[in-house]
């Protein structure tokens, strides 16, 4: 595929934006890519610009500081990075719209632990038993009890 | 199927709490965090760090082409280093563009495994330092398009004939759709060599570490499974073709006198699709793998033990192909 700016090289360079919800997919290659910001080893930090600058929230930006590394809203912009992790708090109003642009969410979910995927297991392993029993595979239907049990045994302990 | 997968990796990415990110913390912090890190792994027999500054640029460059640390990291001037098991399984990056960037790398497909290896490794390094981390956003990090899990896992696949039959672009764009990217051999932003794709999870927040593998997993199943009918179609379209084409490509591995990176790179693609096709028997799996680390620049100038030009490298790297390929590829006669 031949890039979209110059039409002359092969486009190796994809990049996909997602503005206000219209998604583009463009091909570049790596000289017009460098030109246009998005050079290779700008990385993500220019695509976060391109939403900073999308977004009208940021207007007040110019005047917000980190209190705790002394950072400036200003120069996220121009970088795409954070100073801290206690940016992350002090900027929190202009970047969970910016974060919820990037990543579709802006609640982190947890990893299940072993204790609270065991309720679920036990279940899952019930279902399964019965339908072993079901279909008469009775030596799996007895590997599935065995297994529930050693749980349950386990819980008690 | 093994051999449309070359490798699965999982990275993490981490931070020490209340400490500005590596751009922005003066030099003597970042030496004080490197420090504090390397705590983690005293009495680590296994791990051995190299210092980013006092590495040579080649060795640098070797790093990056086996995939151990990244381009940035190489081209950047922050104090810090990596930290590297024997077998090359794992890697920590210390002041990369976070604090701390880990990940484990093996071959073939195995998300799980090096899904567990980079927990065991970020273990070592939680029980010295306190991560950046909140309950809403998760692992804190430098860059917003890292938040949550923190964690990018990948798997490098080799599709030479659904870029043969023009099916390349239309995948990635479907992949897109489904939270994953497809960048080139050296991650972000690298270009594409040798039909080979590294098909990585984007989002990062609002997911398990478990949802992220079995997501990228699936996917990375599904093109398997394409890239395996492409060949088959290839094969049942024009036989002799094809055969033309590995054969042609092996011949001249075997022969030329002068041979640069790009067109090394598309015909150990092709001579690599023949053999997972059967065209030829290979004295050991790997060998065509190990055949092009050996090949990338960095390893050309460090195995001669010179500053080598482009032309003298290309010189180099057509002798050592022509010796090792007729040696450790042979032609199925069959």
């Amino acid at each position: 595929m031949l890039c979209q700016e110059c039409l002359k090289r092969n486009a190796t360079v994809l990049i996909n934006t997602n503005i206000n919800g219209n998604q583009k997919t463009i091909h570049l290659c790596n000289q017009c890519a460098a030109k246009l910001g998005l050079s290779p080893f700008g990385g993500m930090g220019n695509m976060l610009s391109a939403f900073l600058n999308n977004n009208d929230v940021l207007q007040t930006r110019k005047s917000l500081v980190c209190p705790e590394c002394g950072y400036q809203l200003e120069q996220m912009n121009q970088a795409g990075f954070l100073g801290c992790d206690k940016c992350y708090e002090s900027f929190a109003e202009q970047l969970l719209p910016v974060i919820k642009r990037i990543q579709g969410s802006v609640t982190h979910k947890p990893e299940i632990s072993p204790q609270e995927a065991q309720p679920d297991r036990i279940e899952q392993l019930k279902k399964e038993l019965k339908e072993a029993i079901d279909q008469e595979e009775y030596e799996r239907a007895a590997q599935l009890r065995d297994s529930i049990k050693e749980i349950e045994k386990g819980e008690k302990a | 199927m093994s051999n449309i997968v070359l490798s699965s990796r999982v990275r993490l990415a981490r931070n020490i709490a209340g400490k500005p990110f590596p751009f922005y913390a003066p030099p003597n912090l970042q030496k004080e965090m490197a420090r504090k890190i390397s705590e983690a792994f005293k009495g680590k027999k296994d791990y051995s760090y190299l210092e980013l500054e006092s590495l040579p640029e080649v060795d640098k460059h070797l790093l990056v082409e086996r995939h151990l640390i990244s381009p940035e990291f190489a081209a950047s001037s922050n104090h810090g280093g990596v930290w590297l098991t024997k077998d090359e399984h794992i890697s920590v990056m210390v002041n990369e563009e976070d604090h701390v960037r880990l990940q484990a790398l093996q071959e073939g497909f195995a998300l799980e495994e090096t899904l567990a290896q980079a927990n065991a490794t970020d273990e070592l390094i939680k029980a010295v330092v306190p991560y950046a981390y909140s309950e809403k956003l998760g692992y804190l990090t430098c860059c917003p398009t890292n938040l949550g899990t923190g964690m990018r896992a990948s798997v490098m696949l080799h599709l030479p004939a659904l870029t043969r039959i023009g099916q390349i672009t239309p995948l990635i764009e479907s992949i897109t759709k489904l939270g994953l990217t497809a960048r080139g051999i050296y991650g972000e932003g690298s270009q594409v060599q040798g039909d080979m794709y590294q098909v990585s999870n984007r989002i990062t927040l609002g997911v398990t570490q478990n949802d992220i593998i079995t997501n990228v997993g699936n996917v990375c199943q599904d093109i398997i499974k394409k890239e395996e009918k492409a060949r088959a179609y290839l094969q049942e379209k024009g036989p002799m073709q094809l055969a033309d084409v590995v054969y042609r490509a092996y011949g001249t591995l075997a022969n030329a006198k002068l041979m640069p990176i790009a067109e090394f790179m598309q015909l150990i693609s092709d001579v690599r699709m023949g053999a997972g096709m059967g065209y030829f028997n290979l004295k050991q799996p790997d060998v065509i793998d190990k055949l092009i680390l050996a090949a990338q620049p960095a390893a050309i100038i460090k195995r001669s033990g010179q500053d080598l030009s482009e032309p003298a490298r290309d010189q180099a790297r057509a002798a050592m192909i022509n010796k090792e390929i007729t040696k450790n590829v042979k032609i199925n006669e069959g």
